[in-house]
C-alpha cells in the first residue's frame, strides 16, 4: 500500500500530477527540452480528452442505466419497511379506541406546511411530553405529544410573520385529526433557500 | 455539493435537496423514490465502471439504495448524504473485487470479463458530430479507455472514477474512502499514468 501512495514521477523527475495540471498551457522551457515530458504530455493530453469525452457520454446513455426492476426492487422494500412509530390515541368509541401513527401525523404536519408558499417542511418529530412515555408504551394520548416541525424559509420571506401563518396553517390542519393546543406545536426554521 | 454530478437526471421536482432527504428520512416514500430517481445512474455508472458488469453494477445500486433507505433516519447532516451514498457504493463494489479475487485466483479483466459479445460498447454519441469518422474515432477511444481501466487496481480506478467521472474532489474521496488526502491523489496520479500508458499502446 505504501509503494501505491508515492508520487508517481516521470523519467525526468517530474511528478505526474505537476504536468496534468498544465496539459492545456503551452510547453514550458523545461517541456522544450525533456523527452520524457513531451511524451507523457501526448498520452496525457490523449487521456484528457477521451476522459472528457466520457464523461460527457456516458450519463445520456439508456445503456449505463439500471432497469426498471431495480427501482421497483427497492421501492417494494422500502414500502415493506416504513416505520410508522408509536401511536396516538385520539379517541375512545364503545366498540374500542382510534389511533393515528406518528408517522401519519407527521406526514399530515408537512402536508399543512407545504400549502404555505415559499415554506418547505422537512422532518417532523412527534414525542411524548411525559419522559415515561417516551420509553414505555407505544401509545399515548393525544394530550401528551408535541409536534416539532423543521422547515426551510423562502429567503424573500419575513420569517416572524411566516412563521406565525405556519402556525395557525399547522394548527387548523391537524388539529382536525387530533385534538391539539397551540403549546403542542413548535415550528422550526432551519435554514432559508434562495427563490 | 450533489451537482457535482449533473448527469441526464431530473431536477428534485422544484425542492432543494436538503429538503427532499429531510422528508425521506421520515420515511417519506415519495421523497425517497425521488432520491432514488437521483441517485440510482451515478451510482450504476460508477458499479458499472467499477465491475464491467451490468446484472452486478445492478445488484449494488438495489443493495446501496436499500441500505440508504434503512440508514436515512439515523443520518445526522442530510449534507452529508450524497459523500455518504458514493461511500457504500465504492465500497460495496471494492468487496466484491474482492471476493471474486479470493475465490477464483485469476486477474481481473482477463478470466472474468463478461464475453465480448455481451459487454456494451459505447454506442456513438446521441448527437450527431459534424464529422462521422471522428465520432467514430472517439467512440473506439472510449471503448479503448474502458479496457484499460479493468487493467488498473480497483483502488485507483474507484478514485479515478470518483474524480473524474462523478467530479469529486480529493478532500471528498478521502473523507467518502477514509483514506488521507495524499493517498487518493497518489492513485488518481497512478491511475493517470497508467491509463494514459494503456491508451497508447490501445492504439
Amino acid at each position: 500500500m505504501a509503494l501505491e501512495d508515492e508520487t508517481p514521477r516521470l523519467g525526468c523527475g517530474r511528478r505526474i500530477d505537476d504536468l496534468w495540471e498544465v496539459i492545456d498551457q503551452p510547453l514550458n522551457p523545461h517541456e522544450k527540452s525533456c523527452p520524457d515530458c513531451q511524451q507523457a504530455r501526448v498520452a496525457l493530453y490523449n487521456l484528457a480528452s477521451v476522459t472528457e469525452a466520457m464523461r460527457q457520454h456516458d450519463p445520456g446513455q439508456a445503456a449505463l442505466q439500471p432497469s426498471g426492476r431495480v427501482k421497483e426492487t427497492i421501492m417494494m422494500v422500502a414500502r415493506a419497511e416504513v416505520r410508522r412509530g408509536r401511536r396516538i390515541q385520539l379517541a375512545r368509541t364503545e366498540a374500542g379506541t382510534i389511533h393515528i401513527s406518528a408517522h401519519a401525523l407527521a406526514a399530515l404536519a408537512r402536508f399543512a406546511a407545504d400549502t404555505l408558499t415559499g415554506v418547505r417542511a422537512r422532518r417532523c418529530s412527534i414525542d411524548p411530553f411525559t419522559p415515561a412515555a417516551r420509553t414505555g408504551d407505544a401509545v399515548v394520548e393525544s394530550s401528551d405529544i408535541r409536534i416539532t416541525l423543521k422547515v426551510a424559509v423562502s429567503s424573500a420571506l419575513s420569517i416572524p410573520p411566516t412563521m406565525e401563518a405556519l402556525r395557525e396553517r399547522v394548527i387548523a390542519v391537524v388539529s382536525a385529526q387530533v385534538a391539539l393546543n397551540s403549546r403542542q406545536i413548535d415550528v422550526i426554521v432551519e435554514d432559508l433557500y434562495d427563490v | 455539493m450533489a451537482g457535482a454530478d449533473d448527469g441526464s437526471v431530473q431536477p428534485l421536482v422544484g425542492l432543494d435537496e436538503i429538503t427532499v432527504i429531510s422528508r425521506a428520512q421520515d420515511g417519506d416514500l415519495d421523497a425517497f423514490e425521488q432520491l432514488v430517481d437521483v441517485y440510482q445512474g451515478r451510482i450504476f455508472r460508477l458499479a458499472y465502471r467499477m465491475l464491467n458488469n451490468r446484472p452486478d453494477a445492478e445488484d449494488i445500486v438495489q443493495e446501496t439504495m436499500i441500505a440508504a433507505w434503512r440508514q436515512l433516519p439515523v443520518l445526522v447532516t442530510p449534507a452529508a448524504f450524497s459523500g455518504w451514498i458514493y461511500r457504500v457504493c465504492t465500497n460495496e463494489c471494492l468487496d466484491l473485487l474482492r471476493r471474486r479475487r479470493s475465490h477464483q485466483e485469476t486477474s481481473w479483466g482477463e478470466g472474468e470479463q463478461e464475453p465480448q459479445s455481451a459487454r456494451m460498447r459505447s454506442p456513438a454519441p446521441a448527437v450527431a458530430a459534424a464529422d462521422p469518422a471522428a465520432t467514430a474515432e472517439m467512440s473506439a477511444q472510449m471503448d479503448g479507455l474502458a479496457d484499460v481501466l479493468a487493467t488498473i487496481t480497483p483502488e485507483q480506478r474507484a478514485c479515478w472514477l470518483l474524480r473524474e467521472m462523478h467530479g469529486h474532489s480529493y478532500q471528498r474521496i478521502a473523507e467518502m474512502l477514509q483514506i488521507s488526502e495524499a493517498s487518493v491523489r497518489g492513485r488518481i496520479a497512478r491511475a493517470r499514468g497508467q491509463l494514459a500508458e494503456g491508451m497508447n499502446s490501445w492504439r
